[in-house]
């Protein structure tokens, strides 16, 4: 926390500095009315009135100047905070290797990039503040009352201890119950959730009335947690009014014995009661604070944790040297890409795994050659792909392009020859045109239309209520996936890369269209070194090199004859899928 | 927007309906809190008779509630030397405060934690039941955000804030009482800045709630961005936009950090100003009460227990400004609420209906074409039937209005932009009550939905008791159950947000399963076996075909192999019906469907 408030040492001094001026003005109020009672009132006089004022009107000038700074530096402060954790823990996701988002829910990361920060920033500020506040103030009313009289000192002293100890033991339970509170509230906001993002799931299944049993469930234990803690709130506000009440009462007994001995006077009286009053709501909130930092830890360590996640693929400082980074990338340093890529003696292992996935695997894939992976559902086709990428790098062994190891140049350098089209598409909310150009800003509206025309994908966007300019939705939520697909691939096509990586990219259209795509990109492809996955082994039949997954491992490698000829696992996953519609017809299956 | 088919047409009938229940709780709650404002109020009285007739000897008035009592319990001199008495009698007061602030407090918390659980339950059993045509007009985000915080804000106000309002203008009252008991001038001073302070914070709050409205937008935006860069992770990494998205997202957050900044510094400004406003009041009452207790109008004990009042009455009045201010902001949050509350549910009521014993055809579609927007259509002149027991096919490129056919037959969509009738088992599929209607149906859909929980509990989530030996043959058929052996936990494994993570062949087995598992009478699968190899598909298939006995099917797909076998296979272009007829006869004609045949063979 402390490396987190550097920047702003100088402002937190003078938060401090300012707060501490303001709470002692504020305890000495009280001092007023006792000089008007005992000073004014006992001897009858007004004749030091004038000063009387100007003092008074002097530090009410003081402590209001004094609140003003220190609310308008604490509120910078906290802002700011949340701003640089954000920003920092932004960038920092931007780096880290697609292993990190795999393992963790995007609610959980997207929760420490947005409410772990502006918890911390909030500590650092208002909750330091308050202590300062409450803290001086008591300690300018302790002083205080210590000068005055310290036997009545004594006696507030103990009854001050006892409401320590009282608010820390009800803010402990508390702070239980509202965790209980917390998670139920999120239990709650996933069951929306869930309704709200599927409704067309909940509809189809008709479970309407099961989701709201659900619900009701929920909101009812809810109910019984919220009760729960109103009641040990409400006993705990009950009990802190009670000690205040007991030391006015010790005062009125103990006091009031001084003033009729002549020891004390009225005001001086009136003062302590001033300040029995005053001094319970800055304990209350001392002790609240302090507990409340504790919560506060458990933010801290998640952004903590967060931050110190390193990423599984990350440059050398040597590579880091001449081709920067992704946020400075010295692109006059990059090599332009030929395309010749090659797998030398790799092993990998995926990082939650424990069976090697490639063992010693060797390949040489040629400029211009299109590689096709195929295989049953979930045998792992993506394998060879996400080293490619470097979305994951080999456990031993080396993956080259162009004959130098993928890690002697930068993530970046190689993402940016890389086209990549995925299975289920993503796309920003905004318009078809600016979902094109985030594969290059600078593109215009010419070469949008001919990445469109290339997939087929020009009439779906000129039909579309605005054309280019017609909005996608959340997530392109307003498509079918089959639309979202071509708006992704005409991306990917605008982005003109070197190397063209199509994972099931045509899953959801339909034969048509894919086949003229397919030709188109055959063109556009030209000297590029793709690799393809596919289902439908009709498209893959005249790759340069098709290679068969089975169970996670590579069971064989070669072109559709020679695969052909084995009879091994491809010939049995083509001859079936080639018999498919025949048999089907006579089957009727 | 208004009219008479409004559930709640105003602000009062939704508060009048969402209170019951709880509106007992609330009036007992504010009558309490009168009571535990009044014990509040003694206190500056015992003192001011005990500084005034114990301590200073000042004499006892005649008549007077307070000089009753003192007598009662002695007299002056008798409770000067035995000062305990006082110290008790505040203990006692204290006391009867305390349980009544109790008894206030669990009160009003029972209410309002009441008045939240219907709200909540009202609102999900209505957006549950609304229609996916409203979902497309929508936004997820807003409607979830007025399921869930603008919920709190209504709750707040009428828990907290209603509660605290009564609280405060009855303070003002009794203690204004107390105080022109006093003296009459110098309650009337004390008095006199009231309008004053609640005007201004009215009016500083009104300001910064607009202010606040659009840094909670901004707030929006900035967490969209972190959201859009998570779920699109590897289109950001794939075009390499790391430098592009983080110099988004730096300038969006500092465009709100800004709004907060100078919100902050106006804040300051008018929190110290109000300060200031305040602590001059003060300081008027405690400088007037000076000189009219040196004159002698008042006395010492009445001076301190004035300025008690005084005291005890500014920050309520503070608050009341605040709470006034609040009102219009609760006020856009019911109107939030109730938007959604008045848009058109679906009847899902458990009526139990019959249907015809017509089965030829099941399912009839004449002239019916469709339009989303009004403008172009997504279906057009549509003429197909089903018969019992019938599987159909129906094949077309992206876009040709596949989906669309397979919604408006489960009365997904439909309504305005529907033309022509659909009939099923003769009669037109808007005389079955909704409910039921839709029983009859499973789908799969083209993107397939995890809800949280287990694997068994996805499978077995349309079907009530279902037991665990139905779920697992539903797996097996679907071919999913080597995946689930694989999971450590087997059909316990969690899904979904918090669970392991599907690939999109697990999801749509998970699906298919969940649809076998559920009894119905036509099965409709949406483009359901597109991330599933050959293979596997075929083995479905098989298994599902195999699982019909007499049911009907319809199948949309984009293979030939998954559509050849039907009975019936219907052809779309553009919205139209090109073509239909059995696998051989589409081949032997010329057509999409023999182009799509040649390129799949």
């Amino acid at each position: 926390m402390v490396t987190i408030s550097r920047p702003y040492t100088k402002s937190m001094i003078i938060m401090i500095v300012t707060g501490f001026i303001c709470s002692a003005c504020d305890s000495v109020f009280p001092l007023f009315n006792r000089y008007a009672l005992d000073h004014f009132a006992a001897e009858h006089t007004l004749d030091t009135l004038g000063i009387f004022i100007a003092l008074y009107i002097a530090v009410l000038a003081v402590q209001v100047a004094g609140n003003y700074i220190s609310a308008a530096i604490c509120g910078r402060i906290e802002v700011s905070v949340n701003r640089d954790l954000r920003d920092s823990s932004f960038r920092h996701i931007q780096k880290l290797s697609l292993s990190y988002f795999n393992s963790n829910s995007i609610g959980a990361i997207h929760s420490r990039v947005m409410s772990d920060t502006s918890k911390i920033g909030e500590t650092v500020s208002w909750k330091l503040m308050d202590i300062v506040w409450c803290g001086s103030y008591l300690i300018s009313i302790l002083i205080s009352m210590a000068i005055i009289s310290p036997e009545l000192f004594a006696a507030i002293l103990v009854l001050i201890l006892c409401a320590a100890l009282f608010t820390a033991f009800f803010q402990r339970r508390l702070i239980k119950v509202n965790r209980l509170i917390r998670q139920q509230n999120s239990v709650i906001t996933g069951d929306f959730n869930q309704t709200v993002t599927g409704i067309k799931a909940v509809k189809s299944m008709s479970v309407e009335a099961r989701m709201e049993k659900e619900l009701f469930s929920d909101t009812e234990k809810m109910r019984r947690h919220s009760v729960r803690a109103g009641h040990i709130s409400a006993f705990f506000s009950a009990a802190v009014g009670m000690v205040s009440a007991l030391a006015l009462s010790v005062i009125l007994y103990r006091g009031g014995a001084l003033t009729i001995e002549g020891v004390m006077l009225i005001g001086t009286l009136s003062v302590f009661m001033s300040y029995a009053l005053g001094m319970i709501e800055p304990i209350q909130h001392i002790v609240m604070t302090l507990s409340e930092f504790a919560a506060i830890q458990a933010s801290l360590e998640r952004y903590n944790e967060l931050m110190s996640t390193s990423s599984d693929v990350s440059d050398t400082e040597a590579v880091f040297e001449k081709y920067g980074d992704e946020f400075e990338p010295k692109t006059e340093n990059w090599e332009a890409v030929n395309g010749d890529i090659e797998f030398d003696h790799v092993s990998f292992t995926y990082p939650d795994g424990d069976i090697p996935v490639l063992t010693d695997f060797s390949l040489k894939v040629p400029k211009g050659s299109m590689v096709a992976l195929v295989g049953e559902t979930g045998a792992g086709k993506s394998t060879l792909v996400n080293l490619v990428c470097r979305f994951y790098e080999p456990t031993s062994g080396r993956v080259l392009i162009d004959g130098r190891d993928i890690r002697e140049r930068s993530v970046k350098w190689l993402h940016s020859h890389l086209g990549y089209v995925l299975q289920t598409p993503h796309l920003f909310s905004g318009t078809v045109r600016d979902n094109l150009r985030y594969a290059k800003p600078d593109a215009t509206d010419e070469e949008i239309r001919g990445a469109l025309a290339a997939v087929s994908a020009l009439d779906i966007a000129e039909q579309l209520e605005n054309g280019l300019d017609s909005r996608v939705g959340e997530g392109g939520c307003t498509l079918s996936t089959g639309q979202k697909q071509l708006i992704s691939f005409a991306r990917a096509v605008l982005a003109d890369p070197d190397i063209l990586i199509l994972d099931e990219a045509t899953s959801s259209v339909d034969t048509i269209t894919e086949k003229k795509i397919q030709s188109a990109i055959k063109k556009l492809t030209g000297g590029r070194t793709s690799f393809v996955i596919a289902h439908r082994l009709s498209t893959i039949a005249d790759a340069d090199i098709i290679i068969a997954v089975k169970d996670g491992m590579i069971a064989e490698q070669g072109t559709h004859a020679e695969l052909l000829n084995k009879k091994g696992v491809y010939y049995e996953l083509y001859t079936r899928q080639h018999e498919d519609i025949d048999r089907v017809v006579t089957d009727r299956i | 927007m208004k009219n008479k088919t409004e559930r709640f047409p105003g602000r009062a009938s939704f508060l009048r309906y969402e209170l019951k229940g709880s509106t007992g709780f609330f009036i007992a709650s504010m009558l309490l809190s009168a009571f535990v404002t009044l014990a509040d109020l003694i206190n500056p009285r015992i003192i001011s008779c005990v500084i005034d007739y114990v301590l200073s000897e000042l004499p006892l008035p005649e008549s007077g509630i307070e000089s009753e009592l003192i007598r009662l319990f002695g007299g002056p001199a008798y409770i000067r030397e035995r000062l305990y008495i006082t110290a008790l009698l505040v203990i006692f007061a204290a006391l009867i405060g305390a349980a009544a602030r109790y008894a206030q407090s669990i009160t009003n918390t029972a209410g309002a934690e009441r008045l939240v659980k219907r709200m909540r339950n009202t609102l999900f059993s209505h957006v549950d039941r609304l229609s996916v045509k409203w979902y497309g007009e929508n936004s997820t985000g807003d409607i979830l955000q007025r399921c869930t915080s603008d919920v709190e804000t209504v709750k707040q106000f009428v828990s907290s804030k209603l509660t605290s309002f009564i609280r405060i203008i009855m303070l003002i009252a009794l203690s204004m009482f107390f105080m022109s008991g006093i003296d009459l001038t110098l309650a009337f001073i004390a008095a006199a800045f009231i309008p004053v302070i609640v005007g201004y914070s009215m009016y500083f709050h009104t300001r910064i709630g607009n202010i606040f409205m659009k840094a909670d937008v901004q707030e929006g935006v900035v967490s969209s961005i972190v959201q859009e860069n998570l779920t699109g992770i590897r289109v950001v990494r794939a075009f390499g936009k790391e430098a592009y998205e983080c110099d988004r997202f730096i300038s969006e957050n500092s465009d709100y950090t800004n709004m907060w900044i100078r919100m902050m510094r106006l804040m300051s400004f008018f929190w110290s100003a109000g300060d200031l406003i305040s602590g001059l009041q003060v300081m008027i009452v405690v400088i007037m009460g000076a000189v009219y207790c040196v004159n002698g109008v008042i006395t010492p004990g009445n001076y301190v227990a004035f300025i008690s009042y005084n005291a005890m009455l500014i920050w309520p009045v503070r608050e009341l400004g605040r709470t006034i201010a609040d009102l219009s902001r609760a006020g856009v949050s019911m109107d939030r609420i109730r938007a959604i509350l008045n848009a058109r549910k679906e009847d899902l009521s458990d009526e139990p209906a019959s249907f015809g014993d017509v089965q030829e055809p099941l399912i009839e579609f004449s002239d019916v074409s469709y339009t989303y927007n009004g403008s172009t259509y997504a279906l057009r002149n549509i003429d197909l039937h089903i018969n019992k027991g019938e599987k159909i096919g129906i094949i077309g490129g992206t876009g040709s209005g596949k989906s669309t056919l397979a919604d408006l037959m489960t009365r997904m969509c439909g309504g305005q932009g529907l033309t022509g009738n659909i009939t099923y088992r003769g009669k037109d599929i808007t005389e079955y009550p909704l409910a039921a209607y839709r029983r009859q149906f499973s789908s799969v859909l083209q993107e397939p939905f995890l809800f949280s929980g287990t694997i068994s509990d996805n499978i077995g989530i349309a079907a009530e008791d279902i037991s665990p030996e139905r779920i697992r043959s539903a797996a097996e058929k679907a071919a999913l159950l080597p995946a689930i052996e694989k999971f450590t936990d087997g059909f316990d494994t969690f899904v979904g947000e918090r669970g392991v993570t599907l690939s999109g062949g697990q999801k749509q087995r998970c699906a298919i399963a969940a649809a076998l598992a559920r009894d119905c009478e036509v099965l409709i699968l949406d483009d359901a076996f597109s991330a599933l190899d050959a293979q596997t598909e075929a083995q479905v298939r098989k298994n599902i075909f195999a699982e019909l006995d007499g049911r009907t099917a319809v199948i949309i797909s984009h293979r030939i192999s998954t559509i050849a076998g039907c009975d019936r296979i219907y052809v779309l272009d553009g919205g139209r019906i090109c073509a239909h007829g059995t696998h051989q006869s589409l081949i032997s004609q010329e057509g999409i469907y023999r182009d799509i045949y040649e390129l799949q063979k």
